[in-house]
């Protein structure tokens, strides 16, 4: 396997956590992975985004040029990354803050053939179970479900290390929502 | 009955010195090695020599010395200092090295209050350079690059370091002396080694600030350079304790 | 053990493993995680922290501690780098081993805070004054950057040197999984004898008192201080070369890139070979020691080379261009103002000169 993740949404969405999350996860499986944040004054400029790749094999640059998925969760991203970072498998959005434009889905149809796009009302459902910090998790969870590129166990093993008890519950939660999507 | 008229103290080498005639630094580098003699401190020393004059300060020691780079002796024994606490860590170092290029880094030493002694030597004039202005140097005086005398208007006023150093929380200890006389050595070595003394009880920083006799810089013979100091100096620069805490 | 690390806390994690004593340094984006992380860790361990009043303090504070024969380290970012280059050409002088990291940004002047390889000039070639050289580690990916931080106090110690840790922004940002139980990317510093520490200053007990210092006027005795550096600099040429390659058995081509341009270069001749189009890659490790030899040897048969740099003018290139001493044709590639080369880009330029 090979894939290249891009993640993209605002500051306080927990998108890099999202990134970090699935290379501690890769970690556990013996994989390989990177991991780049998006960092400093870009950071301020209200998107967050990571660039995460995992393979089984020695990663040669952590940046991406060609990713496979991409998850966006706010507009801005939505609007400033696509046409850039444009997912040859799986695009995940986050519907509740996303509208989708016409124009960009037809530019997806032209440029991304067998595009699977994945929508979440993820900060929707993040607030249904008590907190809009785990849209990130919801999201997590469903694209653990269709991309199959991380077992759920692995996450929920990552998920105990990273989180103290009184947010460990929630996240679980969020996760499994998540991926009975 | 027989007499002890002179002893070289163990902290000084047994050589002569390039300093010129009537020059302070010799009379200083004695009262300090006679001061580590009598706190019994030789063999835990670390002295910082500054960039000037007293750069060759390790050649007539006789206790480890570092040389340290143009106004940095602070910052170099504050690296000394925190990894080998037990030891003893001064810096030596003239009006140039720490009133001008070493301003940042004096005020932050003090500021942390590194368990340290800094000597300052203020001549009012750089030595080695062959005589310019210093940030010490009074209104009015005559220097290589104050040819028609300081002017407050363009070159600002003399610096009062340890005036200024006095007011941080982090200075224990501040005063000044000169070395123009038995008298006034006497007093200043009991300055120093209060200083000193500060820095083995763990008490934070001290300095000691000497103004002192270089007749070369000043352009006049050592007798007058002497009376100059007392006379001129300490009235811009007066003597005594600023702080002890 | 398996680590997940970021470069810069790879980093951390390496020069504590390496026994460092005391770190010293003052804010600058993008290695600004490296002091967060040392100020949390060093203190529980017994170990010096302490955050310096400016870039100069820092690197005097590191050769104050220096001095005492302890290890010390400090890290900053191009800007900073650029105010320690006097204590550096003391500490050279002096002959005092340390640890400085230079995480490079965009340049010149404040630039950006992106990561760039700008600084390659400023690195291998002193920075500051005098006749000088510090050792220059160039690692490229994580887990180097933790076993090059691991043995550099070694390399310091055995040469009494500087020893610079140079590698870009992105690489310090960048998380990786490795395992520090593997034996790849790492230095193998070789010890043969223990290493001397008659020099150190930590009060004259039961010795001779000594000095530290590189002021040296008496008549001759500079000149043969220079001399004797000249000596140790010819002994690390000798021992300390590192240099990976990469698919050059039978390349046409012979990319040289360090850091993270050898990453995307790296990918780069892959995406190539499955073209089969003949690409290799040479990728110095120590951008000082620099393979000269060994670049030089390879331009017996390869007849072109291309030198990919995160930086405009192209800094590298000119030390290829000395190794093959005219024997191939060097080109070069490369982006500054903090952008990233690309493996797509660096495939376009090959395929220009192919």
């Amino acid at each position: 396997m090979y894939e290249e993740i891009f993640i993209a949404g605002s500051g306080g969405q927990g998108v890099l956590s999202l990134g970090k999350i699935l290379v501690y996860s890769a970690a556990k499986e013996n994989k390989l992975a990177t991991y780049y944040p998006s960092y400093g004054a870009e950071v301020r400029g209200g998107t967050a985004n990571c660039m995460v790749k995992i393979s089984e094999s020695f990663i040669f640059s952590p940046i991406i040029e060609n990713p496979t998925i991409v998850t966006l969760m706010n507009m801005p991203s939505y609007l400033k990354f696509i046409k850039k970072f444009i997912p040859q498998k799986f695009l995940f959005i986050n519907t509740s803050l996303i509208e989708e434009q016409e124009e960009i889905k037809k530019f997806l149809k032209h440029y991304s053939k067998n595009l699977e796009i994945i929508k979440v009302a993820a900060t929707e459902i993040a607030n249904k179970i008590g907190s809009t910090v785990v849209s990130n998790i919801v999201m997590l969870g469903a694209i653990a479900r269709r991309t199959e590129i991380i077992k759920i166990t692995s996450i929920k093993e990552t998920l105990y290390k990273i989180f103290s008890k009184k947010i460990l519950d929630i996240n679980l939660k969020a996760l499994d929502i998540g991926y009975e999507i | 009955m027989e007499r002890t008229q002179f002893v070289k103290p163990k902290s000084l080498k047994n050589t002569h010195h390039n300093y010129c005639p009537g020059c302070g630094h010799g009379i200083i580098h004695r009262i300090i090695a006679e001061i580590i003699d009598e706190l019994n401190i030789r063999e835990k020393t670390i002295a910082v020599a500054p960039v000037g004059c007293a750069v060759f300060a390790y050649d007539y020691w006789d206790f480890d010395v570092t040389e340290a780079p143009h106004g940095r002796p602070p910052a170099v024994a504050t690296g000394i200092k925190r990894v080998l606490p037990d030891r003893i860590v001064f810096t030596y170092q003239g009006d140039g090295d720490l009133a001008a290029i070493g301003t940042a880094e004096i005020i932050h030493a003090a500021n942390r209050s590194e368990n340290i002694t800094v000597i300052f030597v203020n001549n009012t004039v750089y030595g080695m350079t062959q005589g310019q202005m210093a940030p010490t140097t009074l209104i009015g005086q005559k220097t290589l690059t104050t040819p028609y005398g300081r002017d407050a208007n363009r070159d600002g006023y003399p610096l009062k370091v340890c005036e200024l150093l006095s007011v941080l929380d982090g200075t224990k200890f501040s005063a000044r002396g000169m070395v123009t006389n038995p008298k006034e050595i006497i007093k200043t070595k009991s300055l120093i080694k209060k200083a000193f003394f500060k820095q083995i009880e763990n008490k934070g920083f001290s300095i000691v600030e000497v103004l002192s006799m270089c007749p070369s810089g000043l352009h006049m013979n050592p007798i007058e350079t002497k009376e100059w100091v007392e006379k001129e100096l300490t009235k811009f620069f007066p003597l005594g304790v600023f702080k002890d805490v | 053990m398996k680590k997940v690390l970021q470069g810069n806390i790879a980093l951390c994690e390496g020069a504590i493993e390496g026994g460092l004593d005391a770190y010293y340094a003052y804010p600058i984006t993008p290695q600004n995680e490296i002091s967060a992380y040392f100020a949390e860790v060093l203190p529980q361990k017994n170990k010096v922290f302490l955050q310096a009043e400016s870039e100069i303090a820092a690197i005097n504070m590191v050769f104050g501690t220096a001095v005492t024969g302890k290890r010390a380290m400090t890290s900053s970012s191009s800007p900073g780098i650029s105010l320690m280059q006097e204590g550096i050409s003391y500490l050279c002088g002096c002959e005092l081993p340390c640890v400085i990291v230079n995480v490079m940004r965009g340049g010149p002047g404040l630039g950006n805070i992106s990561g760039s390889q700008q600084d390659y000039f400023q690195a291998t070639r002193g920075g500051g004054h005098g006749d000088y050289h510090t050792i220059v580690l160039a690692p490229f990916s994580v887990k180097e950057i933790y076993e090059f931080a691991k043995e550099s106090f070694l390399l310091a110690e055995k040469y009494r040197i500087p020893v610079l840790i140079l590698y870009d922004g992105y690489l310090g940002q960048t998380m990786e999984i490795f395992d520090t139980d593997s034996n790849e990317e790492k230095l193998n510093v070789k010890i043969d004898q223990n290493i001397d520490k008659s020099w150190v200053l930590d009060g004259a007990k039961n010795r001779p008192s000594r000095k530290i210092r590189s002021l040296l006027m008496a008549e001759g005795e500079l000149e043969q201080h220079n001399l004797k550096l000249k000596e140790k600099y010819t002994q690390i040429k000798k021992n300390e070369i590192r240099v990976k390659f990469y698919e050059i058995e039978d390349a046409k081509i012979g990319l040289v890139a360090y850091g993270i341009a050898a990453r995307a270069a790296l990918e780069a001749v892959y995406k190539l070979k499955n073209k089969n189009i003949k690409v290799g890659l040479i990728r110095p490790q120590t951008l000082w020691p620099f393979p000269y030899n060994e670049i030089k040897n390879l331009s017996n048969y390869i007849k072109k080379f291309l030198v990919v740099e995160m930086s405009s003018l192209g800094q590298m290139v000119e030390d290829v261009k000395l190794a093959v001493e005219g024997n191939a044709e060097v080109f070069f590639y490369g982006r500054g103002g903090g952008a990233l080369v690309s493996s797509n880009e660096i495939i376009k330029k090959v395929l220009e000169i192919y």
